[in-house]
Parts: C-alpha cells; sequence; structure tokens
C-alpha cells in the first residue's frame, strides 16, 4: 500500500498504490482532508496501481467528493485499478461510486 | 512529492486478524471433532449434522476471508459433503466421519503452517480425502467463489442465475437487508467478501446505501457505514442464507425476508437490468442517480418490517470478549503491584494518627481486594475444552489399539485458571494413552473375565477447597503392584526385602523411564509418559493420588491449585531476609533451642513427639550471614518425601501474596518457585519446600551444589521492579 501526494500550483493529485484497505483508511482521510483545505481548485484521485479496494476506501473516496462539492473544488478520479478491484467493488454494487465520466 | 505510510502496518493488522481468525478456528475444530464423534453413535442426530455444517462452514468462510485459501478450498468440499447429509442426499456413515476427522487434522495442520514445531498438511493426504469424500457424494470439486458470474443470467426465474448447487429445488426471491456494526471492519471482517459469497448461491442484485455516511471530517476511517439491500434468486433456505454471516450475525443488522411482493419482484427486475451509470465529473451533494438508487428508493418505500432486528445498545451484543492472553497477564500483574502498593499504603497508615487517611487507605484496601478478587475471576475458565478434545483421542487409540472403549466427562464446567489448564493437556494426554494400552484389556479378555465390551475412561473435574481434583479412572485390569515392585527392584530403584506401602509402588510408576510393559507400542511403554505427568503436576504445585483394584481399574486424581498467580502461605525470615512458605505444605512450627541442637550431638535431627524430623537451615542454604537467634524455629512441612523441618528466625504471620516470576537470571534457582513484595518494598522469596527438601537429601549424598544468595535473588528481583516501573509510561 502507498498513498503519495504530486502537487502543483493548481492542483493536488493523490496517487494509490496496492491494497487500499482499513490499513491505510486513516491516512487516506488525512491526506484527503489536507488536500481539500489547501486551496487549490482542483483534487484529483488516481486508481493506477490500486490493486484493491475496500469500503472504507470507497465511503471515504465518496464523503472527499461530497466535500469537494461544498468547497467548490473540482474533484475526479483518474486512471483504472486493477480489474478484481473493480470486480470485487461490482459485486457489492460499489464501482457507482468511484467512477466519474471526466476522467476514463 | 512525499510517500507515506507502507506495507507495515498492513502486514502487522493482516497477521493480527490471521491470529484472531488461527483462535477461533482452533476452538470450532474442537466442538467439529466433539459433533462427530458424537454423530458416530448416533447418525440420525440433524442438529449433530447441522452442527458439524456450520462448523465447517465457518472454518471456510473466515479461512477464505483471512487468506487461508487452501483451507477454504479443501473445507469447502467438506461442507458441500454435510450439506448433502443435510439435504437428506447423502447418509451420514463411519466412513464419511472418519474422513472428516482426517480432514480436521489437515485443516489444523493448514492453520497453523509456518510454526515452529506444528505437523506439516499433507497434500496427498489431502487429496486422497477429498477423492474420497468426492466418490462418497457423487460430486465434483468444487472452489469457493470462483465460478461465479457477474452478469446474472437472464434465463433463469424472474432473470436471475441460480446457484450450480441450488437448481435442484424451487428457486425463490429473498430480500435482505445487510448493516455492518461499528466494529464490523475492526474484527477483520469484510462485506465485500460477504457479498460475494451470497452470490454464488443464485442471482444477486445489490444496492448499496451511503445513507449514513458522516461528512468527511467527522468520519471514523475504520468504521463501515454504507449498508446494502439485496434481492437474491436462490433455492437455498433461509438458514443457508443467513450461514454466510454466521461468523458475522452479532455484529450487524440482518434481515432475510422472502420478496413476495409486487414491488420487490418488479425492483429485482429493475435492479437485474440497471446499467450502472457514471457519477457526473462535478460532483453535486447527493448521491448517484440510477436505476439502482431508484430501486432503493422503492424498496425504502416498501419495506417489510425488520423482524430480529439487533440493536447495537442491547447487553446482549457484547456478551463477551475474546482478550489475548498475554494482555490478560499484564493486567493480573498489574493488579498484583496495586496489591503491594495498597500494602505499603496500609502499613504507612499506621504509623501515623489521621483518621481521615486511615479511610481513604480503608477504601482503598477493600477495592484493591475487590479488583484482585475479580481480576482473578477472570482468568478462570472452564476445562470443558481440554476435555473435549480427549474424545478424539480416545476414539483413534480404540481404533488403532482393537478395543471398545467410551469416554465419559463429568464437571466439564469446573473453572480453573487458564496457565493451569494450558498444562493439563500433557498430562492428561499421556494419563489416558497409559490407561488405554496397559489398563483397559482386549475385547477378548474382557469378555472371559464376564466384565462388559465397552470398557469406560471417565475423566472428571471438581472443586475441592483451593484446589481442584482431576480424575483419569478406568474400568481395566488395574495396576499389578507385584510387576511394578519387581520391575522397581530390577532397576535397583529398591532393595529386594523392601517393605513397600501401595502409595509407594504407585509413586515408583512416575520415576523416570519406569515402565513394566513387556513391549513398547506407539501408544505407550518407554516409560516417559508418567514422568511427564509427574514433573507437570509438580509444577503446577500440585500432587498425584492413584488408587487401583485388581481387575476393576485404576483411578488417579490430580489435585491442582485454582490459581497460580496468588498463593496462601506463611512469612518467615532468617536475618534480613523473608521467604514465604506455602500454607498447603506446613504441618506445624516447633522451637529449636540450643539445648535442643546439644541433645541432637550437632545433628540436624528434631525430636518431634518421638518422631525424628531432619531440619534444613534456611541460612545455610541461602548463605545468610547473620547471626543466629537463641530460640529458633522449626517449620515441620510436609513432602513427598516425607516430613522435613525448614529452620527460620521468626514466623512473622500468614499472608496471601501475588507470585512474581524470578526473571531469566533466576530461572533455574528450583527451590525458589516466585518472589512476591511486601507492603514495606522488600522482597521475600516464595519456597518451594519439595524441592528444597530433594535439594538438601541431595546434597547430603553428593555434596552441595553452588549455593544461592537470597540476598543476591533479592537484590536482582527489586532492581529488576525498578527497570518495569520506570519503564512503564506513566499518566500526564
Amino acid at each position: 500500500m502507498s498513498l503519495t501526494v504530486e502537487q502543483s500550483e493548481s492542483q493536488n493529485v493523490i496517487l494509490l498504490e496496492g491494497a487500499i484497505d482499513i490499513a491505510s483508511a486513516g491516512e487516506l482521510k488525512e491526506l484527503l482532508l489536507k488536500a481539500l483545505g489547501s486551496g487549490k481548485k482542483k483534487l484529483r484521485v488516481s486508481f493506477d496501481g490500486a490493486t484493491a479496494l475496500d469500503v472504507t476506501a470507497v465511503e471515504l473516496l465518496w464523503a472527499a467528493e461530497r466535500e469537494a462539492a461544498k468547497a467548490g473544488v473540482e474533484f475526479s478520479f483518474a486512471g483504472q485499478a486493477a480489474p478484481e478491484a473493480l470486480a470485487a467493488l461490482a459485486d457489492a454494487g460499489l464501482e457507482t461510486f468511484l467512477v466519474s465520466s471526466g476522467a476514463k | 512529492m512525499s510517500e507515506r505510510g507502507g506495507p507495515l502496518s498492513n502486514t502487522v493488522n493482516a497477521e493480527i486478524f490471521k491470529q484472531s481468525f488461527r483462535e477461533e478456528a482452533r476452538e470450532i475444530l474442537v466442538d467439529l471433532e466433539s459433533a462427530l464423534l458424537e454423530l458416530n453413535d448416533n447418525h440420525g442426530d440433524h442438529e449433530l449434522v447441522g452442527r458439524v455444517f456450520r462448523g465447517l462452514h465457518t472454518i471456510k468462510g473466515s479461512g477464505a476471508m483471512f487468506g487461508f485459501e487452501d483451507l477454504a478450498t479443501f473445507t469447502h468440499n467438506l461442507e458441500t459433503a454435510f450439506d448433502e447429509v443435510r439435504n437428506g442426499r447423502l447418509q451420514i456413515n463411519s466412513e464419511l466421519i472418519d474422513l472428516t476427522l482426517d480432514a480436521l487434522d489437515q485443516i489444523r495442520a493448514m492453520l497453523e503452517e509456518g510454526a515452529v514445531g506444528a505437523p506439516q498438511a499433507d497434500p496427498a493426504a489431502c487429496a486422497e480425502i477429498l477423492a474420497k469424500v468426492r466418490h462418497l457424494t457423487g460430486k465434483p470439486e468444487k472452489r469457493p467463489e470462483k465460478e461465479k458470474s457477474a452478469v446474472p443470467n437472464a434465463g433463469s426465474p424472474a432473470g436471475f442465475e441460480t446457484a450450480s448447487g441450488a437448481a435442484a429445488g424451487q428457486v425463490r426471491e429473498w430480500s435482505i437487508h445487510f448493516a455492518p456494526g461499528p466494529d464490523f471492519m475492526l474484527n477483520g471482517a469484510n462485506p465485500v467478501l460477504l457479498l460475494h459469497e451470497l452470490r454464488q448461491m443464485g442471482g444477486l442484485a445489490v444496492r448499496a446505501s451511503m445513507a449514513a455516511v458522516p461528512p468527511l471530517g467527522e468520519l471514523d476511517p475504520e468504521r463501515c457505514y454504507i449498508s446494502w439491500e439485496m434481492v437474491l434468486a436462490t433455492a437455498a433456505e433461509r438458514e443457508a442464507i443467513r450461514d454466510v454471516f454466521i461468523f458475522v450475525e452479532d455484529n450487524c443488522e440482518l434481515t432475510i425476508e422472502p420478496a413476495s411482493t409486487p414491488v420487490e419482484n418488479q425492483a429485482s427486475a429493475l435492479l437485474n437490468s440497471a446499467q450502472r451509470p457514471s457519477i457526473p465529473a462535478s460532483a453535486s451533494n447527493s448521491a448517484p442517480a440510477s436505476a439502482a438508487d431508484l430501486t432503493a428508493k422503492a424498496l425504502d418505500d416498501k419495506r417489510i418490517p425488520r423482524g430480529g432486528r439487533r440493536d447495537y445498545d442491547s447487553p446482549d451484543n457484547a456478551s463477551s470478549l475474546r482478550v489475548p492472553a498475554v494482555k490478560l497477564d499484564q493486567f493480573v500483574n498489574l493488579v498484583g503491584e496495586l496489591v503491594t502498593v495498597q500494602a505499603r499504603l496500609t502499613e504507612l497508615v499506621a504509623h501515623h494518627d489521621d483518621p481521615e487517611i486511615a479511610s481513604v487507605a480503608e477504601e482503598i484496601e477493600r477495592l484493591t481486594a475487590s479488583l484482585r478478587e475479580n481480576s482473578m475471576n477472570i482468568r478462570m475458565m472452564p476445562i470443558r475444552a481440554t476435555f473435549e478434545k480427549f474424545r478424539r483421542l480416545v476414539h483413534d487409540l480404540a481404533r488403532d489399539l482393537g478395543k471398545n472403549v467410551e469416554l465419559t466427562i463429568e464437571g466439564a464446567e469446573t473453572e480453573l485458571d487458564k496457565t493451569v489448564i494450558d498444562q493439563l493437556s500433557d498430562p492428561l494426554m499421556h494419563l489416558i494413552r497409559n490407561s488405554m494400552d496397559h489398563g483397559i484389556e482386549p475385547p477378548k479378555m474382557r469378555g472371559e473375565l464376564g466384565k462388559p465390551a465397552i470398557a469406560t475412561i471417565h475423566l472428571s473435574a471438581r472443586h475441592s477447597g483451593a484446589s481442584v481434583l482431576i480424575g483419569v479412572a478406568d474400568n481395566g485390569g488395574g495396576i499389578d503392584t507385584e510387576a511394578v515392585r519387581n520391575r522397581a527392584i530390577e532397576r535397583g530403584l529398591v532393595a529386594a526385602d523392601a517393605q513397600l506401602t501401595e502409595a509407594e509402588t504407585y509413586a515408583l510408576l512416575f520415576q523416570p523411564g519406569f515402565s513394566t510393559a513387556k513391549q513398547v507400542t506407539d501408544v505407550s511403554g518407554r516409560g516417559v509418559g508418567m514422568d511427564v505427568v509427574r514433573q507437570r503436576v509438580d509444577s503446577l504445585r500440585g500432587t498425584i493420588d492413584v488408587a487401583s483394584k485388581p481387575g476393576q481399574g485404576t483411578s488417579v486424581t490430580l489435585r491442582l491449585p485454582l490459581t497460580l498467580a496468588i498463593i496462601d502461605g506463611l512469612l518467615v525470615n532468617v536475618g534480613d531476609a523473608f521467604f514465604v512458605l506455602p500454607l498447603a505444605n506446613i504441618l506445624e512450627c516447633i522451637e529449636l533451642t540450643r539445648e535442643d541442637i546439644e541433645r541432637a550431638n550437632g545433628k540436624h535431627v528434631a525430636n518431634v513427639r518421638g518422631e525424628l524430623i531432619p531440619y534444613i537451615r534456611l541460612r545455610q542454604h541461602f548463605s545468610i550471614d547473620t547471626p543466629r537467634p537463641a530460640i529458633e524455629q522449626i517449620m515441620v512441612v510436609e513432602t513427598e518425601g516425607g516430613r522435613y523441618g525448614f529452620v527460620v528466625d521468626r514466623v512473622l504471620g500468614d499472608c496471601q501474596t501475588v507470585i512474581k516470576n524470578l526473571g531469566r537470571f533466576y530461572r533455574h534457582v528450583q527451590v525458589v518457585s516466585g518472589a512476591t513484595i511486601l507492603g514495606d518494598g522488600t522482597v521475600a522469596l516464595i519456597l518451594d519446600p519439595e524441592r528444597l527438601a530433594q535439594d538438601a537429601v541431595r546434597a547430603v549424598s553428593h555434596g552441595p551444589r553452588g549455593r544461592v544468595s537470597a540476598s543476591a535473588i533479592a537484590a536482582a528481583i527489586k532492581q529488576s521492579l525498578r527497570e518495569r516501573n520506570a519503564a512503564r509510561p506513566r499518566a500526564s
């Protein structure tokens, strides 16, 4: 599992790699809050390299998306998680919460 | 760019969950063995079949969840067999029971994989077991959670796919509401895997609800707020669906109802055909609008009442907790130290005339006593699990030895300290093996003797004062005292003309390497087992009592202390050294004057009402360099080797003390079984009278071993306690 933040002048990009699950949930929340409070107008979350996503990751990202909308931050998902991760989320009816039309 | 976190916490968490699963699975395996053995005696008991099925199902489900893939796959095939039995498609028979028992051994080995000294699972044996199970069930090998189709099959009833194993029955639709509880994720459970398992049972339409997810700032990142509404089309019964949730049922809201209303049928059709849309790039405050959500709204509007809904606030949800034994030990240690500090407080208060402080000190004393009693109770657990696992041993040995033996159990609810229970398995195993091999006669001989064809081994437990009595009794041939005596003479353990009492003869059985067996078998006969029994019981500060009647059987009773953490003792001193002697060993206390010493001509023997009792000077034994008082005290103690006296300066009174380990430097000092801290902070050494007497006798015949200094041990213990206290974080 690794969570990395890439910063540019206008946006933050959080890169999710490996298994993003309860073990990394606290850290992910911190990164999301920090990015949303940074004053930058765009926040992008990239799934490239994510091999698994559990429900804690889904609800954190979903809550962050709502928080971004309130704060006027453009929030988007990018990249593609591993097929197994997407299949598992689809089984649980969760994949719709992690797809944004502009990202794919 | 910054990288944070790493794989370590992930790995540590995974290992914690795996460990938790192992502990749970070990308990389930014990219960499974017990159920299978009962089933062996009663093939028609449906409740037992259900118990076996549920046990296998839990091991499979939890195993898959925690990464024990091989174990899950292996167990899945056994579960299938018992599902067939449950549904009346397969008859239970001894072959299936024996195969399943063998399979449990393999599962146990898979569980402990990688542990030092643990048996390894045998892939060839596993394959053979599965082949035989498949032969019995007539079903091909099944792998869990691998063959499901993600897309519902439009050709099946109501547009759902049907589970491969469920096609035979009537397919029905079930409406399922599932909401994980607050600790669900922290306990290592994963809702996604449960839903995955549900899909195996048939066509499943799922709608996840984010309604309970709080704003990001208030969100507990380790909690699952998502809940699910589902419609499952399956031929499986409600109980089978509930079984998917069997190991999380106490930590979730779960309702399973027949989806019979038109709205729900419409909902399932809608869900089935739903094309999941993407959420807009510019996210809104509302949840994504999808056909699934429309369906969910219809479901919410028309929801049938949730019968059996779980209330997280109700006390029965947390009726028990699984706590690692090491945490419990730390807790008891801390309580022990509190007891010590409280004793110091009481002593200090006695020197100050302040009624207010005295009143507070009394209150603390009362609370501390209550806390100590409660903490000791936490460690107490019933001996049932230890007893039950011997059913399997008796079953297997009876089969191997060609004997008919029934194990009966009495007093399984008797509670004793976990530490004692943990150390009981070995001695009980050796006693049972011994009874099975040497005690119980072969069936033919039993028939000739007119004894019942089925022999009995009776395991029992009961409280007796501050001790617990554990009994292993058989109705076999009894101990041949003449053979024991002859063997002892052969080995030079007793003189040829020695007059031995029954107790002395039986005590010979526990000598290292002693065996009367003419033949060494796989089961016993090497003379190792009974020696292990004696050593283990000694280390538990227990005693062994043997009774035997020729032709009628043998009974071995182990008397063990209820707890190893606290001891009732008598506090004595020699110079500036303090000792505690266990009250259980003490017979009486007599004075030793200089005249007495002169009368004995300098020999270390006291005349107690005509009986000559040898005594040991603790001053000499522990190298204490202080002058002797004019009148000393002899503590007369009873040991297995007879009565001995321990000479001390003064007897200070009785005490109930919390035992502390000596630490690694003094672990080899066997005459001292532990230490305790007195009210003023002084260390007192707890003596082991048996070992002390043996050591003294040995010193007479072989010369003294290197003496240990009581003050050196006490100083080392004090230093260790100071370091431990300094290392402990203090509340600011």
